[in-house]
C-alpha cells in the first residue's frame, strides 16, 4: 500500500516525519499506519517530526496527541519534535495544550530523549535484579 | 473545490453573487437588464470596476424579486460592497491601489479546509502580517472551515482584505445549517465535543481581534472575525 507519510525504522525507534499538508484524511490514515507499524516492528520509541507542517489546528493537534497516547498504550514512548515557534504560540493562545505528551525542540533532541529513556530503563532493571537477588539471599533461597 | 475567482467577467460574478438569493435565471436576467439600463459594457467595467449606477439598478431588481426581507437586505449589503470591485490581474491603474475583492472558498469536503487556510495564509502574507499572525489567521480559518464540515456542510468562507478603519483581514464563515444551540456553553470554553477539543469557535475568537457570531435555528450561522495589523 502506498503511504503518503512514510514511517521509517531507525535503530530502535520509529520516525514519522510529516512533510506534507495534513488533511483530516491523511491524519486518520497515519493513525492506522502507525499502530500497524508499531505492532510489526516492536520499536522502543516513536518520534513524530512536525517541523514540516504548515498549520496545526485543534483537530490535527488533537489527532497527533491521540497518536502519541495510542503509542503509549502500546508500550511505546513517543516524542513530538520540531514544533514551529509561531505554531506553538498559536496553540497556546487558542488554549490548546498537548498534555501527556513529550516534546522536543528538534529531531536530535528527540532521539537523545529516547536514548536517555532507554538507558534509564536498563539501569532500573539492573537495580531491580540486584534487589531481588539480595532479598532472595537474605531469605536463604537460591537466586 | 476552488475559490470563486471571477475569471469569466464581472457580470457573471455579479450573477453568481445574486444567484445565492435568487434562481440563476432570474439573477442572470436582472444583471443583463441592469447592464443595458446603466449602459455599461463588460469592457468598461474591466477598466473602471463595478460602477455604482449598475449596483443601484441591481438593487432595484433585488427589491422586486427577493421576497424575504432579511435576504433582501443581505443581498443589498453585499452588492454595496462590490462597488468599485475589479478583476484581479487586469487592473488599469497602479496595482497597489486596486482594492482586492473578497476570496470566497466553498466549503464542501475536507480538502476545502486545506484550501481555505492556505488561501487565508497567502492573503495575510500579502497584507503584510507577521509570520505568527499569518499562522493564527490560517488556523482560525481552519477551525471555522472544520466546523462547517462537521456540523453544517456545505458552507463557504469569505476572506477579505480590510483597509478601513485599519488594515487587516476579515474572515467570514457562513453556513445554512441548524445553528448553534449551546452557544453560551461553547463560548465559555468548557465544552468538549466528540470530534475536537471544542475549541473551534472559541479558539478562533482567541486568535482574532474582533469576533462576531450570528446564529439561529433556521438561518444558519455566520461568523465574522477580523485581525488587524500592528
Amino acid at each position: 500500500m502506498a503511504r503518503n507519510i512514510p514511517i521509517i525504522k531507525i535503530y530502535d525507534n520509529l520516525l514519522v516525519s510529516i512533510q506534507i499538508e495534513l488533511s483530516d484524511h491523511l491524519v486518520n490514515e497515519l493513525k492506522d499506519n502507525i499502530t500497524d507499524e508499531i505492532q510489526n516492528t516492536n520499536p522502543k520509541g516513536l518520534i513524530i517530526e512536525v517541523s514540516g507542517i504548515d498549520i496545526l489546528d485543534s483537530y490535527i493537534a488533537r489527532s497527533i496527541r491521540d497518536i502519541s497516547q495510542i503509542a503509549k498504550l502500546m508500550g511505546v514512548r513517543s516524542v513530538i519534535s520540531g514544533l514551529d515557534p509561531a505554531m506553538a504560540v498559536t496553540l497556546v493562545e487558542m488554549g490548546l495544550y498537548l498534555t501527556g505528551t513529550d516534546t522536543a525542540l528538534n529531531l536530535e533532541a528527540a532521539i537523545y530523549m529516547l536514548e536517555e529513556n532507554k538507558r534509564g530503563q536498563e539501569i532500573d532493571l539492573e537495580e531491580i535484579m540486584d534487589e531481588v537477588t539480595h532479598s532472595n539471599r537474605e531469605r536463604g533461597t537460591r537466586p | 473545490m476552488n475559490a470563486v475567482e471571477p475569471s469569466s467577467g464581472l457580470s457573471s460574478y455579479l450573477q453568481e453573487v445574486m444567484s445565492e438569493y435568487l434562481s440563476d435565471v432570474v439573477a442572470g436576467g436582472i444583471v443583463k437588464f441592469a447592464m443595458k439600463r446603466a449602459a455599461h459594457s463588460e469592457e468598461a467595467m474591466l477598466q473602471e470596476g463595478i460602477p455604482e449606477s449598475l449596483v443601484s439598478k441591481l438593487k432595484r431588481g433585488i427589491d422586486i424579486f427577493v421576497e424575504d426581507a432579511n435576504k433582501r437586505s443581505d443581498c443589498r449589503a453585499r452588492l454595496d460592497q462590490l462597488v468599485g470591485y475589479k478583476l484581479m490581474g487586469v487592473s488599469a491603474g497602479p496595482a497597489k491601489q486596486t482594492p482586492e475583492g473578497p476570496s470566497v472558498v466553498p466549503i464542501d469536503d475536507e480538502d476545502d479546509i486545506v484550501y481555505a487556510r492556505n488561501k487565508a495564509k497567502q492573503l495575510a502574507e500579502k497584507v503584510g502580517f507577521s509570520r505568527s499572525d499569518q499562522i493564527k489567521i490560517a488556523t482560525a480559518v481552519s477551525e471555522l472551515a472544520r466546523n462547517i464540515i462537521k456540523y453544517a456542510r456545505p458552507g463557504k468562507i469569505k476572506i477579505q482584505v480590510l483597509e478601513q478603519p485599519s488594515s487587516g483581514i476579515r474572515i467570514e464563515a457562513e453556513d445554512k445549517g441548524q445553528g448553534i444551540k449551546n452557544l453560551d456553553e461553547i463560548m465559555e470554553g468548557g465544552y468538549e465535543s466528540k470530534t475536537g477539543l471544542g475549541l473551534g469557535i472559541v479558539g478562533c475568537k482567541r486568535l482574532m481581534d474582533n469576533f462576531n457570531i450570528r446564529t439561529g435555528e433556521y438561518m444558519g450561522t455566520t461568523i465574522t472575525a477580523d485581525k488587524y495589523r500592528g
